[in-house]
């Protein structure tokens, strides 16, 4: 018995864990915990924060508890979509520990696409929000060029480096070769925003100021002040390496 | 209106790099184009821009609800890539230039204009995940 409570205990946090690092809402994170604890008759008290999930059950006397640390946030909507797909499978088809422990496996090993192929989608994106936001076609071309590097870049770095690290660099990369870029054109009719507008979107925190907000609203207020915390230090990366980046063009040629 | 053509390829490259589904990525598309749309149109009527953005939120979120329900897929999906055109990241990101230049009455001004329209677009989102329950569960009265 106490087996089989420790081993769902396992895959619950597991499903847990790998929605949280993938992006999920702390509240999506509880509830599926909630879901596949519930439907095997454990009653669980479930606790996350955007770094941790804490968990406790009180089964016939005695008390389990399970801690796990989470890190390396990125986002992925797949896999949260696919870990749905299975919480929702464990409850209703009363599928073995077994299987359910492989299948979180299977998810983990989804096929992604090939980080060329997000890295023009990345440029792609940024090419139409110059667009968007009134820049002309050469502009969008350079936007998607800016952040098609600029994406391949940070992405890469993600074993290397944190990421305030990462988003400083990505922000004074971008940058420069914009820079870079206009100066080739050497066409005054060019705008530097505009370009600069576009190709920085895949890296801006909009999505993260936006959750942070999200779950604020929802009533987990110590993630949305983490996460709040979060979009304001990846701001403060972009415009440093920005910053940094406009600064030296002032000092090696004197003007702006 | 064509903005909102570019608005749809801007969210279906965040769908890419969100890693959303592949089948769902043109509704994400869509979401995000739609948004865009009646954004822009309230902002030609002359109201604010955080008022834009809680109309263009709203038909995100409630358009992500709609397609969450018959594809299967949580309302995440569709919300995250549709709002992307909407979200003020390149406001805090500018907020933040301008307190490291100095400039600290601009970085205050955009700095709290980027925090209320992150507050709407949030209530928008939670305003359509409500609609999205009375979809999934209509309203029973009594037992």
């Amino acid at each position: 018995m106490s087996d089989k409570i420790k081993k769902t205990l396992e895959i619950a946090i597991r499903a847990g864990q790998i929605m949280l690092e993938h992006g999920a809402e702390t509240s999506r994170v509880e509830n599926t915990i909630n879901r596949i604890c519930y439907s095997k008759n454990f009653d669980v008290e479930v606790f996350t924060i955007p770094t941790g999930i804490f968990l406790s059950c009180k089964h016939e006397g005695e008390l389990y508890s399970y801690v796990k640390r989470t890190n390396s946030i990125t986002i992925d909507l797949e896999i949260i979509s696919k870990v749905n797909q299975f919480s929702r499978e464990f409850v209703t088809q009363d599928m073995s520990l077994a299987d359910a422990e492989s299948t979180l496996q299977e998810i983990l090993n989804t096929p992604h696409f090939k980080p060329a192929i997000v890295s023009f989608f990345g440029g792609v994106a940024a090419g139409f929000f110059t667009l968007t936001f009134g820049g002309n076609l050469t502009e969008a071309f350079f936007a998607f060029i800016t952040s098609f590097l600029t994406v391949s870049v940070v992405r890469s770095l993600h074993r290397y480096a944190g990421s305030f690290v990462r988003n400083a660099i990505g922000g004074g990369l971008n940058t420069f070769v914009a820079l870079i870029l206009l100066a080739l054109m050497n066409d005054p009719s060019l705008m530097l925003s505009n370009v600069v507008i576009g190709s920085l979107m895949p890296l801006v925190p909009g999505v993260a100021l936006t959750n942070a907000f999200r779950d604020t609203i929802s009533g987990d207020y110590v993630s949305g002040v983490s996460k709040l915390t979060e979009a304001i230090l990846i701001a403060i990366a972009i415009a440093l390496g920005v910053g940094v980046v406009l600064h030296l063009k002032v000092l090696l040629t004197g003007s702006v | 209106m064509i903005h909102s053509v570019y608005a749809f390829f801007a969210a279906l490259g965040f769908a890419v790099l969100f890693n959303i589904p592949r089948r769902e990525m043109i509704f994400a598309g869509v979401s995000g184009a739609l948004g865009w749309f009646f954004y822009e149109l309230i902002q030609e009527g002359g109201v604010s821009i955080i008022f834009a953005s809680f109309i263009g939120a709203l038909f995100v979120g409630i358009s992500a609800e709609i397609f969450a329900k018959f594809r299967k897929q949580p309302a995440t999906v569709f919300v995250v890539p549709g709002i992307i055109p909407l979200v003020p990241g390149y406001g805090l990101y500018f907020s933040m230039l301008n307190i490291i230049e100095q400039n600290y009455d601009e970085a205050l001004r955009v700095g709290f204009e980027t925090l209320m329209i992150a507050v709407i677009i949030a209530s928008a989102i939670i305003l359509s995940t409500t609609f999205g329950k009375l979809i999934r569960k209509p309203i029973k009265f009594g037992n």
